[in-house]
């Protein structure tokens, strides 16, 4: 077959009852579970040691009573973003039930979606659990609740299994157990070995693993997206407010952001160790790209006594690191300084940056804009994608187009 | 290499070294004993305020990061004179083939005196430094653009300094490192310092961060090319409706490029069109986007910085302007020319003369260039977001 559309980004919203359904008697008291927000009127997780509730806000765009918009009215459909009052029963079925999942995937052209936990929703407080063992066991429940929901359609979804950051051995027995399971790709909500700031001499067991297992890796954005202790807003001032609630928690937000994590991977040798480590940064966009290998290069090769690497830090992205993003212009028009075959597109349905069900309209509408090839296209809102996660296709037959990672 | 004979390069972010006796001389007797002073610990000649010291890069001795000095300096002696004699600091434009810098101070050793939280010993070594850098450009005034700093000991300071920088000491532009009120964001207790330097039309300069403790230059090991952090300043000055009450405040983003910021003005435009009807800033006008405010309203320093030059559409070509940063680690003196020819090589003549030197010139008013950007022709904005 030949596909219209791979999102390389999408994601469920975890159902309720999920943790309490799920998770062993000892835990059950004691998982993430659902509260009503008595002032705005939605729900909201609520997880052991985190202080303030992670409320459903921007975790879809999209609500059942909405009314469908099409390109034209787009901007008009904004006006939906809810940042809290979200409850359960207004999202759309299929962030949490596959069969519906499918439905609404297909309307909005794409053939097949790469998925994703609920970041903000509920990882940030398992994350920061005291209790290793219970934050262990809700890993382990949603990755079951993964394996399922993939076996609903497995030639559509291509689901990610959370990897624990609770210590490399666990993460290490998790990545084995998911692959029994069937899942074909793995999120990291920290570097393998749990830490949420440097790399380490312990997380080479896993880079080796997930060698061996071809593998691919995924950092979501960020290791911690705020919500619930971390809040999410910018204030009227301007000023977004995550910062000052993290420092009071004690977490460095700035480490856990993709483009320090990618620097610390590139330098501290990760790649020149596993030269075919499939390595990914998903709802990273692209604009910022060129300038930061711009810089990155140039730091190098001014200071080259300070780095033994025998490449650049461009030639290892180049060669083992792929983006994800939803709209970018900006990227689009400098496709080929971060290199065509390193870049997906992926519309994060059903979070609020989406733009169901125009997704795949837009998103080749971007492209065209930028001047993109038939085959630059391709690449881009597919290809690359089918490559990365096995999926077969035909050979598309194209005049001038090049196969291959790397840059076009 | 290409014919560059008709391209005055003038570098828009510089640096002077402080000279030993400018505070010693220049403090009122009873801050003398306090004031800043250079020493030399662990072989290396740095200055120290209240015990706390800040080396002078190694660059200060040969102007160069990358042909890299074989010691950084010993002793005073060992700086290279043009970082402090303005007279040898010519000589040195010359052999680099400027002909023009605007000069910022070092910033290391202002995080110090800012450090010390002693308003009164700050606002001294602040008037010291103006009355330092106002003599120094005086030398040639049409080659040495020197920049007042504003104290930030609280409002009537900063109102009376910027004052006096601009209609006493006649400095062409200022730089801040705090809200002129000392507030946590831009607000209307800052309106009476907005008013003077849009009545006198001087460019503000904010170099790398702007906020209490945060360094003003890149700190070593966190990963280049990221966003600086003077970037989180530019939108809360939009939403505070400065630029609505004082259309001809014009900020400076110094020393961090503007290869980051194509990504940024997109993503601040998606954002705001996508969430405004939420609880968040608003604009007063309602026609515009953030970027079109920002992209007026600001100016980006650009050293090595392909990505910029490149995005130079999207972000508004007379708003680019070159830099050596001499002589810290980045310059490339005495070759900052050929830097400079090998950044612009791909761009037609008067784009290429515009970001080289006419740009800064017209910020700044220089002789030649007293209309401004009066009378060039705007280009119209690029649209960066299509709902």
């Amino acid at each position: 077959m030949i596909y219209k559309a791979i999102s390389a980004d999408g994601h469920v919203n975890e159902p309720p009852n999920l943790f309490e359904d799920r998770l062993p008697a000892k835990f059950k008291e004691r998982g993430p579970r659902v509260i009503e927000t008595p002032n705005s009127k939605g729900h909201a997780w609520v997880m052991e040691g985190q202080s303030r509730p992670s409320v459903l806000g921007f975790a879809c765009m999209y609500f059942r009573s909405s009314k469908r918009g099409d390109r034209a009215s787009l901007i008009d459909t904004f006006k939906n973003i809810k940042d809290r009052g979200v409850r359960f029963e207004d999202m759309f079925e299929g962030s949490w039930d596959p069969a519906a999942r499918a439905r609404e995937i297909t309307d909005d052209q794409i053939d097949a979606e790469v998925i994703f936990n609920g970041v903000g929703t509920v990882w940030n407080g398992i994350k920061l659990m005291k209790d290793k063992e219970l934050s262990l066991a809700c890993f382990q429940v949603y990755n079951d609740w993964m394996a399922e929901f993939q076996d609903y359609a497995p030639e559509r979804f291509i689901c990610n299994a959370t990897l624990p950051s609770t210590g490399i051995d666990d993460c290490l027995r998790e990545l084995d157990r998911c692959v029994d399971m069937g899942l074909r790709t793995v999120q990291l909500e920290a570097y393998p070995s749990g830490s949420f700031t440097e790399p380490s001499a312990a997380d080479d067991r896993f880079w080796a693993a997930a060698v061996e297992l071809d593998m691919p890796v995924n950092v979501h954005t960020e290791f911690f997206f705020p919500a619930g202790d971390l809040g999410s807003k910018i204030t009227a001032d301007g000023v977004p407010d995550t910062k000052l609630r993290a420092k009071a928690l004690g977490i460095d937000l700035d480490a856990g952001k993709f483009p320090v994590i990618l620097y610390k991977m590139i330098s501290s040798g990760v790649f020149e160790r596993f030269p075919t480590l499939k390595f990914l940064g998903t709802e990273v966009h692209l604009g910022w790209i060129p300038y930061y290998l711009e810089k990155f290069d140039e730091s190098v090769l001014r200071n080259r006594q300070e780095w033994d690497l025998p490449l650049l830090p461009s030639e290892y992205f180049h060669r083992n690191v792929s983006v994800v993003y939803i709209v970018d212009e900006a990227g689009a028009a400098d496709r080929y300084d971060i290199g065509v075959g390193n870049i997906m597109w992926g519309p994060d349905f059903p979070h609020s940056s989406s733009n169901w069900p125009v997704d795949y309209e837009l998103g080749h509408e971007i492209l065209e804009r930028a001047g993109a090839t038939p085959s630059e296209i391709q690449r881009i809102m597919w290809r690359n994608a089918a490559d990365m996660y096995q999926l077969s296709y035909d050979e598309p037959v194209m005049v001038g187009s090049t196969t291959g990672r790397g840059n076009a | 290499m290409l014919d560059m004979s008709g391209c005055r390069l003038i570098s828009a972010d510089s640096h002077v070294i402080e000279p030993p006796d400018l505070f010693s001389a220049r403090l009122p007797a009873k801050l003398r004993d306090r004031a800043p002073r250079l020493e030399t610990a662990s072989g290396v000649c740095r200055w120290s305020v209240d015990g706390v010291s800040a080396p002078l890069p190694d660059s200060v001795v040969n102007g160069s990061g990358w042909r890299r000095a074989p010691h950084g300096p010993r002793t005073f002696d060992d700086v290279l004179p043009a970082l402090y004699d303005a007279a040898q600091r010519l000589v040195a434009q010359d052999a680099d083939g400027v002909a023009a810098e605007v000069l910022y101070p070092f910033p290391g050793l202002w995080d110090l005196i800012r450090a010390t939280g002693e308003h009164e010993l700050i606002l001294a070594c602040v008037r010291a430094y103006n009355d330092w850098i106002a003599e120094f450009s005086a030398h040639r005034p049409d080659r040495l653009i020197g920049l007042g700093r504003i104290p930030m000991t609280g409002f009537d300071d900063a109102c009376e300094e910027l004052q006096r920088c601009v209609n006493d000491l006649g400095l062409r532009g200022v730089i801040i490192d705090a809200w002129p009120a000392l507030g946590p964001a831009p607000g209307r207790g800052d309106d009476r310092f907005w008013e003077v330097v849009n009545e006198a039309a001087v460019p503000v300069s904010i170099h790398y961060t702007l906020g209490g403790s945060s360094r003003s230059t890149p700190p070593a090991g966190i990963a280049p090319g990221l966003r600086p952090p003077m970037a989180d300043a530019a939108l809360p000055l939009v939403a505070a409706g400065i630029f609505d009450r004082f259309p001809d405040v014009r900020f400076v983003l110094a020393h961090g490029d503007a290869g980051w910021a194509t990504h940024w003005l997109e993503f601040t435009d998606i954002n705001y069109v996508r969430n405004r009807h939420l609880s968040q800033y608003q604009l007063e006008n309602s026609d515009l986007l953030p970027s079109e405010y920002l992209r007026r309203h600001f100016w980006f320093t650009v050293h090595q910085d392909r990505s910029a030059v490149r995005n130079r559409h999207k972000l508004g070509r007379t708003h680019l302007l070159w830099s050596s940063h001499f002589p810290l680690d980045g310059a490339d003196w005495p070759d900052d020319r050929r830097q400079a020819v090998r950044l612009t090589e791909e761009l037609p003549t008067e784009e290429r003369a515009d970001i080289l030197g006419k740009n800064v010139a017209r910020l700044y008013r220089l002789p030649g260039f007293e209309d401004g950007f009066a009378g060039v022709e705007e280009e119209p904005m690029a649209r960066l977001v299509h709902f």
